[in-house]
């Protein structure tokens, strides 16, 4: 789901074209790739891995069509690489660049280097096609480079006429080291001027002159390494970018806040600057769907969400307008994302709970910066009713009112509005949205294990709690799953993987139906018998007591140096609490086996830790564990302490206690 | 668009039907389901005109809404390519209470395959409005097919039950029709054939049709799902017959008329490529297995397939240059290189992958196939050369076409369909050989692991060409992992993974910290570090469809426990074997000379374990997780 990106211009409309002139129409734009290019001088710069990204060369040039009257971004692009194995062959003898955005091509033209420096170039009609719509996704255009051997270079040079934006992001997504990553802007210096923001990398500024001949001009270039993906991490977040913004000339400096509050505004109203009508529609539909015996704000609000949830369709790619306002949703029972958040806030008016809209994006994505305004990080959207303090995800069918996807918990987002019971009313703030402490997502067992020495038989009574985001996977993917029988299909996948695949047996299932959702736990109760829990070695026992917990997520083999910051889907709690049932005339010998005790961080709520100890009582040992997960996000120097902790958990899985006769 | 007037009255007594509510009904009928198609049809008319033969196919389905859970509801797919175009889609939404509600929001996307870099397969998505429960969805297109060869198939099941599922095919005067049943028995299924004017009907119904599940490592859907197959023999046109596919023959036929015109003329640059690869070789067999290889290495694998680009292969001399083609381009290379160097027994073969269940005879028909190789034949024998493979050796085919008939294109009229041979447990072998030393709780030693068959060629298609050190050693460390999730190893030395003539080894150091159990005087080691199938039941009560194996195999593992110094074994589980045509193991312990050795092999000798297997397949695998529990006792010597 995504917000529309709306053009609401900054005030650029009252910019006249007649103040700029024909002047800055791409007159000068010669650039160009090396008819001959020098493969000794290429070579020298190729590396030791399976390729080299020698050059990846962006130009973003805005100019003014006086004759058309509008405003025209080209946008070129220069790449060059070099292919040093088979692997990498594979990975750039296809190119396909998408083309939502693209107005125009300009011209194109793409060649194979071979390491002799024998050029094949493509042909300009024969060898790029155009896909009109692929899987959905709107237009591509794809090409194939000829004549690829280990040690060729493959080079493409495009300019497109992008459709108009204030905004943009240039990414450096290589897992190879590129040797030249540049991004260059230009302007008419009496139109515009720039803001950048570069993430995930030091861009130096490789151009300070500040632009000639009627245009401002800004370049940044860098050397990047090689990046792969991490666990525990926002690799996408993390890729080195830039972010910029065009701003209007001579309007006076405005600050960053200024920009969230216009563009804050600019979206409100896009929401809410509706017809009576649809208003007074979304008043009838309320008395329709809240009986008047609902008077807490909190269940007036959960019986909206249950309505629409279950009646009113999500439709991300929307090729009718019909689903944006609330009339047309509720004929044809279909709604767009803004269609969603407009039904919420009509709503909401006449139940006469406040709520706002919350925007921002996914945390894995890029981290939310207040100090740069930007509809960049205006994703998803997200209604918040401050009286409650409770956060609502319009478009996501498997969460309830107080939780959100997680991926947009604990981001920064900007709040806008209020929509009381007089109606719209503007105001905006940038501040955190909810970040649920570990105690809000528990995934906890109770189990006690009883033996059956002479079967080869560990019996175990097991309870399984999951609240929050450990429960919501599971309670919300079975609304989207089709029928009964999928149903319990899935639910006995889960159950196996905690018991092996011996048939569980007595299962109780609560906190399983669509009332439960994000409100109570997910409980699982059953009795299971393994013969795997038991090895034998001659007379005694070794029993797998560390496997009650299940597989664990583990970074035992992970010690490269870390590239990112660390950083969690949610923050979560794991509280066992296994019993052994000592069997009559048997001891264990080794019960001190059970004990750890690895932390990071202070001892309080943000805790991460896996601890462990143990006390007999009679026949029983009884083992507590608390592993908890309190901190969303740390630097990458806390990764080895941070890694400790998970392989810990790991380390428990494989504990093992030992049987043997008393003497 | 024509469209016969019995077809109209067909669909006709359809819709009356549908009209009813049915939804108390549906709903005890189905109570664990969510939707359920009251009707699936197709109906296809098939007549002969002076330009040829007309080919409409008339769709219909209702699908009605069961329960509150409508999402993912909404979205319909209608595919299509360049062969096929479809007109007059309806989609309606009927509420329980009959308000109709028109679907409008209809885009067409391109839907690429997997696999493919581009080809013309689109689809028209269509968006039902206004669902809830009760809800009928209703769509009705047509489809029309300008290629009579691609004509046709249809599957009684659909992802949710359907209450009635009905093909039809119209045949005008004239028309010869043949047709197989896939997946049903007789009596499972009702056919009729009626006459009506100079028009024979024929009809397959089937009611109640189970939904389609998926199982994990199942077959393709063909395998196991309910269609049929109708096929146009032939058809006739004011006293003139035109042959279509009245057998392997006709097939042959067209699809020689396909690549006759495909590579007439020999290039300089394939020849010269094909001198240099083949000048000091003298026979046959060692110039094919010459160009074989160069194609594997040097020929990268790229898919374009637009129109009849998706069925004739393109020139030699064009693949040559670009270095990329799709597996026909590929075939069409290796023979071009062969012939070139004056090997002239090499061919352009059809053949289906693995995904495909029919054979030619049953099923003379482009759907029978799906890929392209070339075949060279010598003194009666076949080596089927699949160029889209990577390090295969000379005489192996790709594991995905083992079994399946190969259409050999031998020219005009000349044809042979020859079976291609499954790969053995002779020839797809792995011996890891594993020297066990104890160092306090930590397993350590070396290993080497000789590779053999499609074990060693999968694993080059991972390394061979890798230069990412780091990479190369995590794929390594997963060949060879043991006992748990601590495993490391290093030290790695790889051979023989880029010589297809003999089996790869890699030799190796490796680690398994906190694995041997101390307790007191004694220490407690579980030998069985690869634990195959453990867990790994077929539920016969639950699965109908049987487990696919892309390959068969042999493997063995010696693990070869040095005792400590101080130590003396004081147990040694006893070992097992367990006996089957079609997968067994072996499993045994010898203590001597201070070590224990702990051997076990396991044979998978079937591409398919079958639900009549699964009981013997349980049988085994609950006596592997049985031996899985025992470890061998070693004791302080006081």
């Amino acid at each position: 789901m995504r917000i529309l990106l709306l053009l609401i211009l900054c005030s650029v409309q009252s910019i006249t074209f007649a103040q700029i002139g024909a002047s800055g129409i791409r007159a000068d734009f010669n650039y160009d790739w090396e008819t001959s290019p020098d493969v000794d001088s290429m070579k020298k710069q190729t590396t030791r891995y399976d390729a080299t990204i020698l050059k990846d060369h962006r130009i973003m040039e805005y100019t003014v069509n006086a004759a058309k009257g509008r405003y025209e971004i080209y946008y070129t692009k220069h790449f060059l690489v070099h292919l040093n194995s088979d692997k990498a062959i594979e990975e750039y003898n296809t190119i396909a660049l998408p083309q939502h955005d693209v107005e125009r091509l300009v011209s194109i033209k793409a060649r194979t280097i071979s390491p002799k420096g024998k050029i094949k170039n493509l042909d300009r009609y024969a060898d790029f096609k155009e896909v009109a719509n692929y899987e959905n996704n709107g237009p591509f255009l794809i090409f194939a480079l000829q004549g690829l051997e280990t040690g060729s270079y493959v080079e493409y040079l495009y300019t497109f006429e992008k459709k108009f934006t204030m905004v943009g992001t240039e990414y450096y997504r290589s897992k190879y080291p590129v040797r030249e990553a540049e991004a260059e802007f230009y302007a008419p210096k009496t139109a515009f001027n720039f803001s950048f923001l570069p993430c995930n990398a030091e861009f130096v500024d490789l151009d300070e002159s500040g632009g000639s001949g009627g245009k401002i001009s800004y370049k940044f270039g860098t050397d990047l390494p090689g990046r792969t993906e991490e666990q525990y991490a926002a690799n996408e977040a993390a890729i080195p970018r830039i972010e910029f913004r065009v701003n209007k000339e001579g309007s006076g400096e405005f600050s960053e806040r200024t920009y969230w509050k216009t563009i804050g505004e600019g979206l409100w109203n896009y929401l809410t600057v509706l017809p009576k009508s649809e208003y007074k529609t979304c008043k009838k539909l309320y008395k329709k769907i809240v009986p008047s015996s609902v008077t807490s704000p909190e269940e007036k609000v959960r019986a909206i969400e249950n309505y629409l949830k279950k009646n009113i369709q999500f439709e991300p790619n929307p090729q009718t307008d019909a689903f944006e306002k609330p009339s047309g949703i509720i004929s044809k029972k279909t709604a767009s994302a803004s269609g969603l958040v407009r039904m919420y806030l009509l709503l909401s008016r006449y139940a006469g709970v406040k709520c706002q809209v919350v925007a921002t994006l996914s945390r894995f994505e890029k981290t939310f910066d207040p100090d740069f305004a930007t509809y960049g990080f205006l994703r998803d959207y997200v209604i918040y009713f401050p009286e409650l303090d409770l956060y609502l995800s319009p478009n996501d069918y498997t969460l309830r009112l107080g939780y959100i996807p997680e991926e947009l918990t604990c981001q920064k987002g900007l709040f806008m509005g209020t929509m009381t019971s007089e109606g719209p009313v503007f105001d905006y703030d940038l501040k955190s949205l909810v970040c649920h402490s570990w105690d809000k997502n528990l995934n906890n067992i109770n189990a006690t294990a009883s033996f059956d020495l002479d079967g080869g038989m560990v019996n175990v009574a097991y309870q399984h709690t999951y609240t929050g985001f450990e429960a919501s996977g599971m309670q919300g993917y079975k609304l989207v799953i089709s029928g009964e029988k999928d149903q319990q299909d899935f639910l006995n996948r889960v159950l196996q993987n905690y018991s092996g695949k011996n048939e569980p047996k007595n299962i109780v299932v609560t906190g399983n139906t669509e009332a439960d959702l994000c409100k109570n736990p997910l409980v699982m109760k059953m009795n299971y018998s393994s013969e795997q829990l038991l090895e034998k070695a001659g007379p005694k026992y070794i029993f797998h007591v560390g496997d009650l917990i299940g597989p664990q997520s583990e970074l035992y083999r992970d010690t490269m140096p870390r590239l990112n910051w660390i950083e969690n889907n949610h923050n979560r709690g794991y509280v066992r609490k296994l019993i052994v049932e000592i069997p009559e005339g048997y001891k264990i010998t080794n019960p001190d086996a059970v004990i750890f005790n690895v932390t990071h961080g202070a001892d309080n709520n943000e805790i991460t830790q896996f601890k462990s100890v143990y006390k007999m009582e009679g026949n029983k040992m009884i083992i507590d564990i608390k592993e908890t997960y309190g901190t969303i996000r740390y630097p990458k120097e806390d990764y080895e302490p941070f890694r400790k902790v998970i392989n810990a958990a790991a380390d428990f899985n494989k504990v093992v206690l030992y049987l043997e006769k008393q003497k | 668009m024509r469209y016969s007037p019995i077809f109209l009255f067909l669909f006709g007594t359809v819709a009356a039907v549908a009209q009813v509510n049915q939804l108390p009904q549906l709903q005890a009928k189905y109570p664990s389901e969510n939707a359920v198609f009251t009707i699936r049809q197709e109906v296809a008319t098939v007549s002969p005109d002076a330009n040829g033969i007309n080919i409409s196919i008339a769709n219909k389905e209702d699908l009605v809404l069961l329960t509150d859970q409508v999402n993912g509801y909404n979205e319909r797919k209608i595919y299509f390519s360049s062969f096929t175009s479809i007109s007059n889609i309806v989609a309606k939404t009927f509420s329980a209470d009959n308000n109709v509600s028109v679907a409008r929001d209809i885009a067409i996307t391109n839907e690429i395959s997997p696999g493919t870099f581009f080809d013309d397969y689109k689809a028209h998505r269509v968006l039902f409005p206004n669902l809830q429960k009760g809800s009928k969805l209703s769509l009705s297109y047509v489809e029309k097919m300008t290629e009579p060869r691609f004509f046709s198939r249809y599957f009684f099941s659909s992802y949710a039950p359907t209450e009635l599922s009905e093909y039809s095919v119209i045949a005008a005067e004239g028309v010869k029709l043949r047709w197989k049943m896939y997946g049903l028995k007789e009596g499972e299924y009702e056919y009729t054939q009626t006459t009506q004017g100079r028009n024979t009907i024929h009809t397959w119904r089937v009611k109640n049709v189970k939904r389609m599940d998926t199982e994990p490592d199942a077959p393709a859907y063909s395998y196991f799902a309910p269609h049929v197959v109708v096929l146009i023999d032939s058809y006739t046109w004011k006293g003139k017959t035109t042959q279509l596919l009245a057998d392997e023959k006709a097939l042959y036929s067209w699809y020689y008329s396909l690549v006759e015109k495909v590579n007439t003329e020999e290039s300089p640059e394939v020849k010269k490529v094909a001198d240099s690869l083949t000048h000091n070789l003298t026979s046959d067999a060692e110039k094919v297995k010459a160009v074989f290889y160069w194609v594997q290495d040097h020929i990268k694998y790229v898919a374009f397939e637009d129109g009849m680009g998706g069925f004739i292969p393109r020139e030699s001399k064009l693949v040559c240059s670009r270095r990329f083609g799709d597996c026909k381009d590929m075939a069409s290379i290796i023979t071009s290189l062969c012939h070139a160097a004056g090997v002239k027994n090499v061919y352009l073969t059809w053949i289906g992958t693995r995904d495909i269940p029919y054979t030619y005879e049953d099923v003379p028909a482009p759907m029978s196939d799906n890929h392209m190789i070339a075949t060279f034949v010598e003194n009666g024998k076949y080596y089927f050369l699949d160029g889209t493979g990577r390090n295969l050796p000379f005489g192996t085919p790709t594991a995905m076409i083992q079994g399946k008939e190969a259409l050999i294109g031998m020219g005009p009229d000349k044809f042979e369909v020859v079976k291609v041979p499954s790969m053995g447990i002779e020839q797809n072998r792995r011996i890891d050989t594993i020297e066990i030393n104890v160092a306090k709780n930590m397993l350590q030693g070396t290993g080497k692991a000789v590779l053999a068959g499609y074990d060693k060629i999968d694993f080059a298609y991972r390394i061979n060409g890798l230069n990412d050190q780091k990479k190369k050693d995590e794929y390594l460390t997963g060949l060879v992992s043991k006992g748990n999730n601590k495993f490391t190893s290093g030290d790695f030395i790889t051979n023989y993974f880029t010589d297809r003539s003999r089996p790869a080894e890699v030799t190796y150091n490796w680690q398994l910290p906190d694995y041997a159990r101390e307790n007191g005087n004694e220490i407690y080691i579980n030998m069985h570090l690869n634990k195959w199938f453990r867990n790994d039941l077929l539920d016969a009560s639950k699965r109908s469809v049987a487990r696919e194996l892309e390959y068969k195999y042999h493997d063995t593992f010696v693990y070869i426990l040095n005792i400590p110094a101080g130590y003396k074994p004081t147990y040694v589980p006893e070992g097992l074997r367990y006996e089957h045509p079609l997968f067994n193991f072996d499993i045994h312990y010898t203590a001597k000379n201070g070590k224990i050795i702990c051997e076990q092999s396991v044979t998978i000798n079937t591409l398919l374990i079958t639900p009549a297997d699964f009981d013997d397949w349980n049988k085994m695998v609950k006596q592997l997780n049985k031996i899985y529990t025992e470890s061998v006792i070693l004791e302080k010597i006081n």
